[in-house]
């Protein structure tokens, strides 16, 4: 999948989740969920678990644990997605 | 090393569904989930062992500042209903949790901290981020500034790489161990007197 494809479906998942609109309507692969988007670190859980929904992938504990940013949640999707 | 963490139950209850299909499996160990499952208020418990976590977590990575998401590899056992224990890779963090129908708050310090945390909570007027994080740190500050004697004008707060909140006046560093936390409409901080 193109990089913007993936970017474009990782903004919609982290939409309802999202305490920043101005980091996000400026979101870029530099951005990170917590410090910039401000999601609560519980609803991290449900951006990972969208995550997995949409892509149909599953996400092991040892990839969750880097995934902070949408750069990190870029490698990790094209990764999950290549072992398919 | 001191953290903390806040969870307004009745907005957690709104903007999370932690009986969402995989939710409790990623956050919590099979021995939580065990703890869980016996509790008639899942619910609460739930929110009780997630604040014990993240609590720990912030007050490792002051120690370790590099930043992972993990929580169930932060590992949990309870003493008492307000006192238990987090494991992370090794390192035991003890931790105190206040609780009400409205709010759980719970302090996290590593095993060898024998100084005596100074905490509180406090309700916020609504739960917008800005008015949250600035309204915590305005609260912060007024109990900072009786703990290092400098006036709260002249303390800031600048966020390291890592995410760690300092603490500086006129440019230098104060060595404060402290926490902030702030979740719908409650805000608390911790600190360690030196």
């Amino acid at each position: 999948m193109k990089k913007e494809e993936l970017i474009a479906s990782l903004k919609k998942i982290v939409k309802p989740y999202i305490q920043d609109e101005v980091a996000f309507e400026n979101l870029s692969e530099d951005t990170d969920f917590i410090n910039d988007l401000k999601i609560n670190s519980a609803n991290l859980v449900d951006v990972i678990l969208d995550v997995e929904d949409e892509f149909n992938i599953e996400i092991d504990n040892e990839s969750m644990e880097k995934m902070l940013s949408v750069r990190a949640a870029l490698v990790i999707i094209n990764t999950k997605l290549g072992e398919k | 090393m001191i953290g903390n963490d806040i969870v307004d139950l009745h907005y957690a209850y709104q903007q999370s569904n932690w009986q969402r299909d995989r939710f409790l499996d990623k956050i919590f160990t099979q021995e939580e989930q065990c703890l869980i499952a016996k509790t008639s208020n899942k619910f609460e418990k739930v929110w009780l062992l997630w604040s014990m976590k993240e609590s720990a977590y912030k007050a490792y990575v002051q120690k370790y500042p590099n930043r992972f998401f993990n929580p169930k590899m932060l590992q949990c056992k309870l003493f008492t209903s307000c006192k238990g224990q987090v494991s992370i890779k090794g390192e035991q963090f003890g931790t105190q949790t206040k609780r009400n129908k409205k709010v759980i708050h719970t302090i996290a310090f590593s095993q060898e901290e024998n100084r005596q945390p100074i905490s509180e909570y406090f309700d916020l007027a609504n739960s917008s981020y800005p008015l949250q994080q600035t309204e915590t740190r305005r609260k912060f500050k007024l109990n900072a500034e009786k703990v290092l004697n400098i006036p709260a004008e002249s303390l800031h707060i600048v966020k390291s790489k890592a995410g760690i909140p300092q603490l500086f006046t006129n440019g230098n560093s104060l060595n404060l161990s402290f926490s902030l936390t702030h979740h719908g409409r409650f805000g608390a901080y911790c600190i360690l007197e030196s």
